[in-house]
């Protein structure tokens, strides 16, 4: 008797009862979608933190003034040459927000107006769909200059080139040099959508002596803390203690990181969960299946069937049941897959690793589950087994 | 080809035990044709699943052709029922998910014969017992004499040596049931060893030789039942 013929009559059995074959395979089919989607996501997840990691550098630490001490009334752009001159340091670059009124034509707009350095760009490594970013002679001479994001670039112009052409900014005109192009991504988005001018003219503009933040990152990853502690302690000794907030991106993406390990664990231990309660499912189908065809059993050992056809025939039915839930779950993980990429906004794919691994999963929940009771129905005595009604 | 001496068969233990055989020795020569009779409860059917090894005895010795068949392991018994042994039960025990073709190669499939030679030895079985027509229906499309005729059709399948048939034509009217020993009758004389087992003297009449079980024990020659 070979595998074919096995597969054949436990595939004969299955069909013959649908829906007992349905329910017994639901359960390793829930149990393998929802261990795909998991290590599916979760890699997505991680993928994406890895991403993150690269585009903003490792290496990058924010600082702010502490808000809670009142209207800010430290950091000041000279603290920029100061932090530069640290040991280890890389890049400094200054950050002040405003949300603005902007218009070009008739069309008109509010949004967050950044002033900032030519060193943002070259730290962010920001694309552009034209022009340039803001440069060093634009921040040194004060310039009327503004790199729009692609939104307000959109909301402003259409489909028509932005670049050479004027906008409006609380009444002022600029020169529009560069329009970004937007990230898609979840750190990004915090950046993206914003309109850069230099930093110069922005406090010219406002009348403001303060900037918001300064971003600073390590000339190497391995000395970011070494860099971190330096500048705190420089800035403390010219603000004051509790005078500075520090945002370490680094650790915002492990503390992400963590929460992902957990929520993989959980899903993972729920899926495992499935899995189990599918494969008792299967030995509690089969137990049924050999007690309702016992004289079939009795029959085809008295034509001269060896217990290890038996135990064969039944290994081949419980396979078949993991393996036809394993292969749903599959295409039901690659579904749910999409589904939760395109909610999270995440990138994910499922690896041929993950595939696999289920294909195999599967296969073993069905030989574990499918032993006992296929090992029982071998050892029927034949006479037993004819005599039962 | 069977040898049976002193053939003892105890079911359960102690107070509640039942003792279905009670000595019985026995010999059947190649070509032969036994009837055995018997009462419903003499035992009739205990013999035969013991002479077609899907029970054992007790205490006694069963030789099958020079083997000692209490010496046999589960995996030779397996071996000898399928190859040697062909049987013929009175409610047919065809499964009812495979066609008639299907139930008769069986038998075959354990023995690991190929696909092809099954299917040409099906239909050769088919076409003696007159099924051609009938090779895809299962038995659920079948009446009861073609039902039977299907399972001797299986029983042959492996051109076994001894065939063991219980009450084949106690579930079949009286015509079809001498259509049945017809062809049992022209097997035995195409070599085939038979034991038949029924309580019908008309059927235990187409023997060559009758045996009575009484109570677990042999009585030779006829007697009514």
């Amino acid at each position: 008797m070979r595998i074919f013929d096995y597969l054949y009559v436990a595939a004969h059995q299955l069909r013959k009862n649908r829906l007992r074959t349905a329910l017994t395979v639901l359960g390793i089919m829930i149990g393998i979608a929802s261990m795909i989607t998991v290590i599916s996501v979760g890699n997505g997840g991680q993928q994406m933190i890895n991403d993150e990691l690269k585009k903003f550098g490792i290496n990058r630490v924010w600082f702010f003034p502490n808000d809670v001490r009142g209207p800010s009334d430290i950091l000041v752009l000279s603290d920029v040459g100061m932090l530069e001159n640290v040991n280890d340091v890389g890049e400094v670059a200054p950050s002040v927000y405003k949300k603005s009124f902007m218009s070009a034509g008739s069309k008109k707009i509010v949004s967050d107006v950044v002033g900032t350095s030519d060193v943002l760009f070259s730290m962010e490594q920001t694309s552009f769909l034209e022009g340039r970013p803001i440069t060093q002679k634009d921040v040194e001479y004060g310039r009327k200059v503004v790199v729009l994001s692609e939104k307000a670039k959109n909301e402003l112009f259409g489909d028509e080139n932005a670049e050479e052409k004027k906008v409006s900014i609380n009444g002022q005109k600029y020169t529009v040099v560069g329009v970004e192009k937007e990230e898609k991504s979840i750190y990004s988005s915090f950046f993206s959508g914003k309109c850069y001018i230099p930093v110069t003219t922005f406090n010219t503009m406002f009348s403001n002596k303060y900037i918001d933040e300064i971003s600073v990152s390590a000339a190497n990853t391995d000395s970011l803390d070494r860099v971190i502690e330096n500048c705190v302690a420089l800035l403390i000794s010219k603000y004051g203690e509790g005078s500075i907030k520090i945002i370490n991106l680094t650790k915002e993406l492990s503390n992400a990181q963590n929460i992902l390990d957990i929520f993989k664990t959980v899903i993972g231990a729920v899926a495992g969960v499935a899995l189990l309660v599918g494969g008792i499912g299967i030995m509690n189908i089969m137990l049924v299946s050999i007690k309702e065809r016992t004289r079939e059993i009795g029959i085809r050992k008295a034509l001269g069937a060896g217990e290890h056809h038996v135990l064969g025939q039944f290994l081949a039915e419980a396979l078949f049941y993991a393996m036809l839930g394993g292969l749903l779950g599959l295409i039901t993980g690659v579904l749910m897959t999409r589904a939760a990429g395109g909610i999270l906004g995440i990138k994910t794919e499922v690896s041929k690793g993950a595939a696999l691994l289920s294909v195999l999963f599967s296969a073993t929940v069905g030989i574990a589950f499918g032993l006992m009771p296929a090992y029982k129905a071998s050892k029927l005595n034949p006479v037993d087994a004819l005599r039962h009604e | 080809m069977i040898e049976v001496n002193n053939l003892y068969k105890t079911y359960g233990r102690g107070e509640a035990c039942v003792h279905a055989l009670k000595g019985i020795s026995l010999n059947i020569r190649k070509g032969g044709f036994v009837a055995v009779m018997g009462r419903s409860g003499s035992g009739k059917t205990t013999l035969m699943n013991i002479l077609g090894c899907i029970d054992s005895q007790s205490r006694g010795d069963y030789f099958f052709a020079g083997t000692d068949v209490r010496r046999l392991s589960a995996q030779g018994k397996v071996y000898l029922r399928n190859r040697h042994i062909g049987f013929i039960f009175q409610s047919f025990y065809l499964l009812p998910s495979l066609s008639a073709k299907q139930n008769i190669e069986l038998p075959m499939v354990y023995a690991g014969i190929p696909a092809r030679e099954r299917h040409k030895k099906s239909a050769e079985l088919l076409e003696l017992t007159g099924l051609s027509e009938r090779a895809s229906h299962l038995p659920g499309e079948l009446s009861g004499g073609q039902r039977q005729r299907v399972a001797i059709a299986r029983a042959l399948v492996n051109s076994p040596s001894l065939i063991l048939a219980d009450e084949p034509t106690g579930n079949l009217d009286s015509r079809t049931g001498e259509e049945i020993m017809r062809m049992l009758c022209g097997l035995n004389a195409k070599g085939a060893t038979i034991v038949l087992i029924t309580h019908e003297m008309a059927v235990a009449r187409c023997a060559k030789e009758l045996i009575t079980l009484r109570d677990g024990r042999l009585s030779k020659g006829a007697e009514a039942s």
